[in-house]
């Protein structure tokens, strides 16, 4: 019972004087560091989660694999065939990274739309804060990333691609990836609070780039062109994809799209921060 | 009597805008509802004042209980307390670590077991993982749940969550605690026990702040009573005036407060 009865901490929490002074443009910084320091409570309840989905199959959260592998190895067959008339097996790494990918940023930005809303009863009752629940969103989506792996690692085994050393970028461009991808999830949050057809809207929008995007296609030099290019180039999502595809599946350093994504980052944050600073009080009365 | 006041709450008032539909109503027109789903219409927006001027303080080793009829703006006082919501106006100071436990649902994941609940909802309370485990077998204890600790959170009754969650979030004693009138779900002996819990904690915990509808629980609970009447304060004193005054407000309004409701 001793322990108990210490006094907290951090005796003095002041809730402050006025809306236009009390959010900053350091306030979602500020924020995601809070989160950080609550112990990873968004981290275990996106484990849990996960878990839980899965808790009566017998394969359990494996079946995220499944999904995946049954994809890449069916469609990749056909299209492998079609797309590349009878080319190289590479094809099915080109889809397995990209899909993979795909799934990851798809989800982020799609459910995030949403995430305020479904989390409404938890952030209203003061149990989680919004960084809480972003956070929470990313790390559920990065365990099924990295279920999701396995299949990119069947895959290479199944065509006998091996990764060059080009495929150590990862450790740089996953991160720098989905730091883009939380600055992204924070603007698409706040807007999909505010406005309710933003959601469908993103939704409408995304199916069209899962197309636009390459993945089931890959940009071959003779088929360049300034349309191509667009879809290139125009295209946020074709520089994550790239700078992961890239170093893993081709063994090279995509120095453009990694260079595009780093100058995004300050650039993406600043804007979540802005938005962030004039939204964060109104926000709970959206909901 | 230096200690600081545990809650400040000067001059607050909270504004939420709302948009309202124009004048089609469903009696008057029958096919609006139909109507409203392809052409939603202009939509007015609209100001609503839901706190309005509030200003109290709660002293050390005060327990609060909030009075007021449905509407009357408890649970927003609660939320703004929480820091949920922030004050259009005016300002909320307080001192020390706040819990709320606003919602019995709160964060309880309905599929987890109750085992597994009070992990997710101790680390969502800012516990460590050390610090939960060291507490469970306080919290299953406290909550009396035996084997049903293994259950799915889905198959409890109602007092049973409402067990649980009073055990998680008081497991570590708050500097302030925040409750909604969910405690009235309990029963007899779940009342005396929690009663029990916070009197013991009252060191700690130097203040709670109570919304209920039950004279019983207040008088129980409560030191003192805030009558909330459409966002404002009416009457701040001990719990037995308070509830004394809301009664006789509820028979027949009192000029004084009948000008104020009005305003």
């Amino acid at each position: 019972m001793n322990q108990t009865l210490l006094p907290s901490k951090n005796p003095v929490r002041q809730v402050a004087e006025n809306v236009s002074s009390r959010a900053g443009l350091s306030t979602l910084l500020g924020d995601f560091y809070k989160s950080t320091q609550s112990s990873g409570s968004w981290f275990y309840a996106s484990w849990i989660e996960t878990l839980l989905q899965y808790r009566s199959t017998k394969l359990g959260p494996l079946w995220i694999s499944v999904g995946t592998a049954l994809f890449v190895f069916v469609v990749g067959s056909l299209y492998g065939r079609v797309v590349l008339s009878g080319g190289s097996n590479i094809y099915l790494a080109h889809l397995a990274v990209g899909l993979v990918l795909w799934y990851l940023m798809q989800r982020i930005v799609v459910v995030g739309c949403n995430i305020f809303i479904i989390n409404r009863s938890a952030i209203l009752d003061g149990v989680s804060s919004y960084t809480d629940v972003i956070l929470g969103l990313v790390t559920k989506n990065l365990i099924i990333l990295i279920h999701n792996f396995v299949v990119i690692v069947l895959v290479f085994i199944y065509i006998g691609l091996a990764p060059t050393t080009t495929a150590l970028a990862l450790f740089f461009t996953l991160p720098l990836v989905v730091a883009n991808l939380l600055w992204v999830c924070v603007i698409v949050a706040v807007l999909g609070a505010r406005y309710p057809d933003f959601q469908e809207m993103v939704g409408a929008v995304l199916r069209l780039f899962f197309f636009l995007t390459p993945i089931l296609w890959i940009p071959h030099q003779h088929v360049r062109g300034p349309f191509v290019d667009a879809a290139l180039y125009l295209n946020p999502f074709y520089y994550m994809l790239e700078a992961v595809r890239e170093p893993l599946v081709y063994g090279q350093i995509p120095v453009f799209e990694i260079g595009v994504l780093i100058v995004a980052l300050p650039i993406g944050w600043l804007l979540a921060s802005l938005l962030y600073m004039r939204a964060r009080n109104s926000l709970a009365l959206w909901l | 009597m230096n200690e600081p006041y545990p809650i400040s709450v000067e001059d607050v008032t909270l504004r939420i805008p709302v948009a309202r539909k124009a004048s089609r109503t469903l009696a008057s027109d029958p096919f609006s509802l139909l109507a409203g789903f392809y052409a939603p219409g202009k939509t007015r927006r609209e100001v609503r004042t839901l706190i309005d001027g509030v200003s109290f303080k709660v002293g050390a080793g005060w327990r609060l209980g909030l009075i007021g009829r449905n509407g009357a703006g408890k649970t927003t006082l609660l939320r703004l307390l929480a820091g949920s919501f922030h004050p259009s106006k005016g300002r909320i100071v307080t001192y020390g670590r706040i819990q709320a436990l606003l919602n019995l649902s709160l964060g309880l994941q309905t599929s987890a077991t109750g085992l597994e609940n009070i992990y997710l909802q101790g680390l969502a309370f800012g516990m460590r993982m050390d610090e939960i485990r060291e507490r469970a077998p306080d919290i299953i204890s406290f909550t009396e749940l035996g084997d049903a600790i293994f259950d799915p959170i889905q198959t409890y009754s109602t007092g049973m969550r409402a067990r649980l969650a009073f055990a998680i979030a008081t497991s570590r004693a708050p500097n302030i605690l925040l409750m909604d009138e969910w405690i009235s779900t309990g029963d007899k002996y779940f009342v005396a026990k929690a009663q029990e819990r916070i009197e013991a904690q009252l060191k700690v915990c130097r203040a709670l702040v109570l919304a209920s509808h039950s004279g019983n629980i207040l008088k129980e609970f409560c030191t003192h009573g805030l009558v909330l009447e459409r966002g404002r304060v009416l009457f701040l004193g001990k719990i037995n005036d308070a509830l004394k005054f809301y009664e006789e407000m509820e028979l027949n309004p009192t000029p004084a407060a009948e000008a104020l409701i009005t305003n």
